[in-house]
């Protein structure tokens, strides 16, 4: 997954899990406001998503909670889940460094 | 709770049935909370986009349920592979011919169909293999 590089929604979701263990909804919100509202995942793409991951050993089960009558399953991150997070996060920058610097020096930035 | 709201969760009940029953009867609930949260309170149907977006989740998550039930370890693939191989070349040699005839017959979209599913039945070799391997 590190070679192909992170789908976004997976990026924020682990991003989300980083700040500690959330629920669906709590995702849902969190990512949302990381993104600065420009992404709201659905729950059909948000649970594939964690279906996935969970598979691929990234998040775990945290706890279950009864809310208003209604279950809550809150994931978290587990240390593999750190570890890959850290290094997309580690190779996005770099591209950024190098994108920002280039455009600095063609003088493409605005002021 | 509303009366449209009743509604709207048994409607989002029936969306939820498409997926696959041991994945309901540990995200049934969960997911459920999830949508009710996101709609209001006179909503009595499911918006276009999230239907869309729950097909095109159970398809994903029945299609990764599928295939790991296919991979468990007590499954014929991995119980007898060399057998299992061999039964899928016979039936991929056997649908290339019916391939061939059907589209020599003129019926190409036919012809292209049955060469689908000579597809599917290499990619499980390999992935047969790949796994053989692997152990």
């Amino acid at each position: 997954m590190a070679k192909r590089g992170m789908q976004e929604a997976t990026f924020l979701i682990l991003t989300a899990l980083a700040g500690g263990a959330q629920h669906g909804y709590g995702i849902i919100a969190d990512v949302e406001q990381i993104s600065e509202r420009r992404v709201r995942l659905k729950a059909g793409t948000l649970y594939a998503a964690l279906d996935r991951l969970r598979d691929d050993g990234l998040i775990e089960l945290d706890r279950e909670e009864i809310v208003d009558s209604r279950l809550r399953r809150y994931y978290r991150l587990t240390a593999g889940g750190s570890s890959t997070l850290a290094e997309e996060a580690e190779r996005l920058s770099s591209h950024v460094r190098t994108a920002l610097s280039r455009l600095q020096l063609t003088g493409g930035l605005p002021a | 709770m509303t009366d449209s709201n009743e509604r709207l969760e048994r409607r989002y009940r029936r969306l939820l049935g498409l997926y696959p029953r041991s994945y309901r009867q540990q995200h049934e609930e969960d997911m459920l909370g999830v949508l009710m949260n996101e709609a209001d309170s006179k909503q009595s149907r499911p918006g276009l986009a999230q239907t869309l977006d729950l097909l095109r989740g159970a398809l994903f998550i029945s299609g990764r349920y599928w295939w790991q039930m296919r991979m468990a370890p007590d499954s014929l693939a991995v119980r007898h592979p060399v057998f299992v191989i061999r039964l899928r070349l016979a039936v991929s040699a056997w649908l290339c011919f019916v391939a061939a005839v059907l589209i020599w017959g003129g019926y190409y979209a036919w012809g292209v169909l049955v060469l689908f599913f000579v597809g599917l039945h290499l990619l499980f070799i390999r992935r047969t293999v790949l796994q053989r391997r692997r152990n």
